[in-house]
């Protein structure tokens, strides 16, 4: 990971015009004046970082914590996905879920019942993402106990039919050896 | 020089007692292969992009906006701000999952232990907080400023454009300072691709939850101005069709205090034969139809049928020539786009029109009645709604 590695030849095309641009843009903020008060422009400048840093990473990371203690591992990859999409859509759907600049006599701005479409994307997001850990979760069960079954089986001739009736499940058996191949690379 | 700028870089700073150490500062705490290098890499070129994209398109719609001299800006394609206006809307919102999948990539190095070990290290952490400060704010408010919701007290765009400066400088920065590990993280083969296949929530998940990320917020979002998509976009603040007369309002008639135009009402031309029109004899003049887009900085746009009469064809009755730059005055006494100025393509454009019908019917007040420009390939802040006068600048 700390190997040294030559510092590419383009890193001066990045540094010198982002810092020229850097300067320039301290500079038209500093000279703005009344347009905008340094104060407001710290305070959101800062607080955004901080509203990522102290609130929605350590929900995220609090929620994937509970997801480690309490979920199955087959089941996560499903409700990751779910809850990143239903969080996503429910942080840039919430100024208009509030929709404090709404304005009565404009009716076509925010013209949606943005709560309660948020409510059923994100349902729709959150079941789709259940039933998917739900049949993970019980695929990786039942290949689990067919793992643990004793190997009769193995006993027949290369080629004859498992225990399991011709053509039943063709997806698990077909998938079976590619897993283990995975999990030994991993050891 | 150099010597002493080394070794005052390079100066050791006092750890914080190892009592301190707890909770994410411990080590291990963040126990994720996927918070790696390459993730970081990878992820950060697409945001790096959507910066770019957000940049080069915001750059477009001020320089329209505060045009220096050597700038200038076609009156054809109809088409091209509607897109380049909407790419940056579309490309922002996009941009806040890639943001923070980004900064979930990195975030155990907020808890790096000890915090600065030497000066550089304060230095760089501090310029990091520069490159997460102007890139959150930018998404941040610029998401808020699309609900139209100002709970700040600068004044949105000045305060977007100078702090774009600094967050595409701040990015460029980034990625030369960092440039051997974005070498690193963006080879083929990185060492750490096998770990990352490993773990219960492996790469693939990783990816296909920043993916679907992206493409649902871009779904939700993006019918405002991608009209096919409209009834798609559930979480889209303006549907194209929708509003008086089908085409949606930023600034009402009641918020621009224009509700009582009556009779008296004057169209001023303002030239070597100064013309002053009622709307009677505006409609002496030979009428044309436009299908022209209204496009709003906040991104939506949609298109609709303008009646109405050349702008050229007044111009030219007023004793002007076609293509004079000319400021349209609105009836509205207050606000920041009471006046535009028309540039030289836009006057002499024959699709410009001083519109009093839209869609089939006359201006609703809230498009502007009696009286609105409406110029091919512009903002909507600068198609002035209510025009009292139009005068050479």
């Amino acid at each position: 990971m700390t190997a040294e590695t030559p510092v590419p030849w383009w890193r001066w095309l990045f540094v010198l015009p982002g810092l020229g641009a850097v300067v320039y843009g301290g500079y038209g903020l500093l000279t703005a004046g009344s347009r905008v008060p340094l104060g407001s422009w710290a305070t959101w400048f800062v607080g955004s970082a901080l509203l990522h840093d102290l609130v929605i990473a350590p929900i995220w990371i609090g929620l994937g914590w509970l997801a480690a203690r309490y979920l199955p591992t087959a089941a996560r990859p499903a409700v990751v996905v779910g809850a990143a999409v239903a969080g996503f859509l429910a942080l840039i759907a919430l100024p208009f879920v509030l929709g404090v600049g709404a304005d009565p006599a404009n009716p076509s701005f925010l013209p949606r019942d943005y709560g309660r479409n948020l409510l059923l994307v994100d349902a729709g997001v959150l079941v789709v993402a259940a039933a998917w850990a739900t049949a993970a979760t019980l695929r990786s069960r039942a290949r689990r106990t067919s793992a643990a079954r004793p190997r009769a089986p193995s006993s027949l001739p290369s080629g004859a039919p498992t225990g399991r009736c011709p053509g039943e499940r063709p997806t698990s058996r077909v998938r079976a050896p590619r897993r283990s191949r995975r999990s030994a690379r991993s050891r | 020089m150099s010597n002493v700028l080394d070794r005052l870089l390079g100066a050791r700073l006092p750890s914080p007692p190892e009592g301190l150490r707890r909770g994410p500062l411990r080590e291990g705490a963040f126990p994720s292969p996927l918070h790696s290098e390459r993730r970081a890499a990878r992820t950060g070129q697409w945001l790096g992009l959507a910066f770019a994209v957000c940049f080069v398109t915001g750059l477009i719609s001020h320089l329209i906006q505060h045009p220096p001299g050597w700038f200038s800006w076609p009156a054809s394609p109809a088409w091209l701000y509607r897109v380049t206006q909407g790419v940056h809307v579309a490309t922002g919102l996009a941009a806040i999952p890639l943001f923070l999948v980004k900064l979930w990539t990195v975030y155990p190095k907020l808890f790096a232990w000890p915090p600065a070990p030497t000066v550089s290290r304060a230095v760089s952490r501090l310029s990091i907080l520069v490159l997460v400060g102007a890139g959150a704010m930018q998404l941040l408010t610029g998401l808020i400023n699309l609900a139209e919701w100002y709970p700040w007290s600068f004044f949105f765009t000045t305060t977007h454009y100078w702090t774009g400066w600094l967050a595409i400088g701040a990015v460029a920065v980034h990625v030369g300072a960092k440039a051997p590990e974005i070498r690193r993280g963006l080879a083929r083969r990185g060492s750490s691709q096998q770990a990352e296949d490993t773990p219960a929530v492996s790469r693939r998940t990783f990816v296909l939850a920043a993916g679907l990320g992206v493409g649902a917020v871009t779904l939700t979002t993006v019918g405002q101005s991608f009209s096919p998509l409209g009834a798609v976009s559930v979480l889209s603040p303006r549907i194209p069709g929708v509003g008086p007369q089908g085409l949606p309002v930023r600034q009402t008639a009641v918020h621009a205090k224009v509700t009582d135009v009556g009779p008296d009402y004057r169209l001023v031309v303002d030239g070597p034969r100064r013309l002053e029109l009622t709307l009677a004899d505006l409609a002496t003049f030979p009428q044309r139809t436009e299908r022209l887009p209204i496009t709003c900085v906040e991104g939506w746009s949609a298109s609709a049928a303008w009646t109405g009469v050349r702008l050229g064809d007044l111009l030219e009755e007023a004793g002007l020539p076609r293509d004079t730059e000319v400021t349209v005055e609105s009836l509205q006494e207050r606000g920041l786009y009471r006046v535009s100025t028309v540039a030289p393509p836009h006057a002499a454009s024959p699709r410009t029109l001083l519109a009093t019908g839209l869609n089939g019917a006359p201006l609703d007040p809230d498009h502007g009645y009696p009286v609105r420009l409406i110029a091919p390939n512009r903002p909507g802040v600068l198609q002035t709604k209510w025009v009292t006068r139009v005068a050479p600048a």
